[in-house]
């Protein structure tokens, strides 16, 4: 008797949904809550995929920048540098009017570089190429060249690449030659002028003068050679490489032996000597860094390359090889 | 059995390429300066292909800017401005780098006077190839604002006074291509006859008018927030999954509710899972959703059939969707918010135009029938018209979100 009223009681305190639930179950095959339910997320779901946040048009300069230029920013510290740069003095010390007349300036050249980036300018100018081909190997070689070489690296590199520092030698011979078979000496044959050349070279180098073996053997000066200090490779021009080859090996005030040329027999009198020799480090250190950084840069470059062309794909029409 | 036919049937793809619906569009810009007129035009990628045939970017550049110089053109006080030679390299068309998916072109035209009187602005680029092609334009003279205009089949030329901006594209214009935009898009068709083939009384068709031009409203609410952007192609794709429900509805009712609604309702499934390697998370999401909506809907439909609340929903659904093709369409234009919501507002009374004359069409034909006593058998319309839907609405489906 006295549970009716009971349950009676614990009917009306059930909160609703679990009088929904209780009713879904109890009805599962009308109830259109789970249906209405899958079509209302399915919806949702479809809606979330159909659509996304609309990018929102920058309207504001944000902070860090001081200006949009077709929604594209230019830098507050950019106008900083470019002010120094340009005015010579600290940012705060310039006048508005400077800070202005800079400001204009930056808009300006982000406006003609939007314009080049539209006319494809990267693509189709060669100039604009080459300015892109030196910017990416500068920065693939910053990495490089933000550590300053020790000297001991410099040294080495130095020690590595010594026969790029040779100082040229010079010299002063003189090129005395007897001809033979020519009109003036018709009955001199080589074997003779030979035979009178070696005792020449004897007298020479008994110390007999340049003038005496002229006056008594019939030298004459050649005339391929000035009588002064010339470097190697001019006197090598104006002899002839065989010639060259005698004389560079003689020292000061050594006279070789006769050497017979197209136009007679030769011999040649050094006066002063001066070897090619390698420059000491100290003396071309800058040069050395700067070879050292050309070195890094290149290998930079040729690394950055291989990468490239290792993640690129590269097709060559028929009958084409690289 | 049926249910087996037609789902053969959309297998088999009875829908072809060609009936897929081309939103074909391109944008122009046109700045008056004086006696010089440049234009600046941008065509999508698949209009590019249309007109060349070909898909090699360096090939198609070429071809586009031989046509594109042949199909505009500028004519002040009825002279003839000609284009400018811009350099050996580049001659009188010079390609423009817009961004992926397009090809754009720039030319200036060089009037004989500095300041004609009237210049007429001429552009019949794809017109002869595709009639329903709409380009988005936008005139700028002296330096004003840009004013959006229309050029379409059949007004190809705008006038632009010397006093300054030519008139706006005008509002009927925007009504008009709505209008033809319902009757040219054959996704569009389908969903309208389909949900004309559920409804059994005037009153749904009355509903049905209701939810979609509440759609419509929300869809312009939404646009004027600009809170949201559409994803087209999903967008699209969900119109196409709307064709196949009506589908699956109309088999639904002769054979097994919960067959049918299983079957869309993996199928869709599983293409969410094939859509999220290929086309990314949304696709998939769009597709789950899909796959809850036809388990939700299907087994249930035959009672809320009888319900208010369906029909409204179902043409506000569509309504919706469809609000945003003109704001999707126009936005690489970038016109201003009061002219979009404009230019929106005329497009979506033109394509409730367009539904509702197509609906009077097909109510007409029945009434016609009817008078001459031709009763159509009800069962084979409706398998037919299942099947041709299921065909149509699986291509549209998958090219859209897999294309």
């Amino acid at each position: 008797m006295s549970a009716a009223p009971a349950d009676g009681q614990a009917a009306v305190r059930r909160s609703w949904p679990r009088r929904m639930l209780e009713r879904a179950l109890a009805r599962p095959g009308r109830s259109s809550v789970l249906p209405l339910a899958a079509v209302v997320l399915g919806l949702a779901l479809a809606a979330l995929g159909m659509f996304r946040g609309a990018p929102a048009p920058l309207v504001e300069v944000p902070p860090g920048y001081v200006a949009l230029v077709n929604q594209k920013g230019v830098l507050e510290s950019d106008l900083i540098s470019q002010v120094e740069n340009a005015t010579m003095k600290r940012f705060d010390e310039a006048t508005p009017e400077e800070k202005r007349r800079v400001l204009r300036s930056m808009i300006d050249e982000e406006l003609l570089v939007q314009r080049a980036l539209l006319l494809d300018l990267p693509e189709t100018t060669i100039e604009v190429r080459e300015a892109m081909q030196q910017g990416v190997e500068a920065q693939v070689a910053e990495p490089y060249w933000s550590l300053p070489p020790s000297d001991a690296e410099l040294r080495a590199y130095y020690d590595k690449t010594r026969s790029d520092y040779t100082n040229d030698g010079t010299m002063i011979v003189h090129d005395l030659v007897m001809h033979v078979g020519g009109f003036q000496n018709a009955n001199q044959s080589t074997p003779q002028a030979l035979s009178d050349a070696a005792d020449a070279v004897y007298r020479l180098r008994s110390g007999a003068s340049v003038d005496y073996a002229k006056e008594h053997y019939g030298f004459v000066d050649s005339n391929r050679l000035p009588a002064v200090e010339e470097l190697d490779f001019v006197v090598k021009m104006r002899l002839g490489d065989k010639l060259f080859e005698v004389a560079s090996a003689l020292g000061n005030g050594e006279i070789s032996d006769p050497v017979v040329d197209v136009d007679g027999v030769h011999v040649l009198v050094m006066d002063i000597r001066r070897p090619a020799s390698v420059a000491d480090f100290s003396s071309v250190r800058d040069k050395v860094y700067q070879a050292y950084r050309r070195e890094q840069g290149e290998r930079a470059t040729a690394e950055n390359v291989r990468l490239l062309r290792s993640q690129a794909e590269i097709i060559l029409a028929p009958g084409q090889e690289e | 059995m049926r249910v087996a036919a037609a789902a053969l049937l959309c297998a088999l793809g009875v829908a072809s390429p060609t009936l897929a619906d081309s939103h074909s569009v391109s944008y122009s810009d046109w700045t008056i300066s004086g006696e010089i007129t440049t234009l600046k035009f941008v065509l999508p990628r698949v209009e590019a292909q249309r007109l060349t045939g070909v898909d090699v970017p360096l090939a198609t550049t070429k071809r586009l800017g031989e046509y594109l110089l042949a199909h505009v053109a500028v004519q002040g006080d009825g002279e003839n401005c000609a284009p400018i030679d811009q350099g050996y390299d580049i001659g009188l068309v010079d390609p423009l780098a817009v961004g992926g998916g397009a090809f754009g072109f720039e030319i200036f035209f060089r009037c004989p006077t500095a300041n004609p009187r009237e210049r007429v602005l001429k552009n019949a680029v794809l017109f002869e190839r595709v009639r329903s092609h709409v380009n988005y334009a936008r005139v700028r003279a002296g330096g004003g604002d840009w004013a959006p205009q229309l050029f379409t089949a059949g007004r190809e030329e705008i006038r632009v006074p010397d006093a300054g901006a030519p008139d706006g594209g005008g509002w009927l214009r925007y009504v008009s291509l709505g209008f033809g935009h319902v009757l040219q898009s054959l996704d569009r068709i389908a969903i309208v006859l389909g949900l004309l083939l559920l409804a059994r009384r005037r009153r749904e068709l009355e509903l049905l008018a209701v939810g979609l031009a509440g759609g419509y409203a929300l869809a312009l609410l939404v646009t004027a927030g600009s809170w949201v952007a559409p994803r087209t192609s999903f967008l699209e794709g969900f119109v196409g999954f709307m064709v196949l429900w009506i589908a699956a509805e109309l088999v639904a009712r002769e054979t097994s509710r919960s067959k049918v609604a299983a079957i869309l309702g993996l199928g869709s499934c599983a293409l969410a899972a094939v859509a999220t390697l290929v086309s990314g998370w949304a696709a998939g999401l769009v597709l789950l959703g899909c796959a809850l909506v036809a388990a939700g809907l299907l087994p249930r439909t035959g009672e809320w059939l009888e319900r208010r609340e369906f029909w409204v929903a179902t043409a506000a659904v569509a309504g919706f969707l469809d609000g945003f093709v003109l704001p999707s369409q126009v936005a690489p234009a970038e016109p201003p918010k009061g002219a979009l919501l404009a230019m929106s507002a005329g497009f979506d009374v033109g394509a409730f135009l367009g539904a509702a004359f197509l609906t009077s069409l097909a109510i007409g034909a029945l009434l016609l029938l009817r008078r001459r006593r031709i009763e159509l058998p009800r069962p084979l319309v409706s398998d037919l018209a299942a099947t041709v839907l299921g065909g149509c609405g699986a291509f549209w489906l998958v090219t859209r979100f897999y294309g």
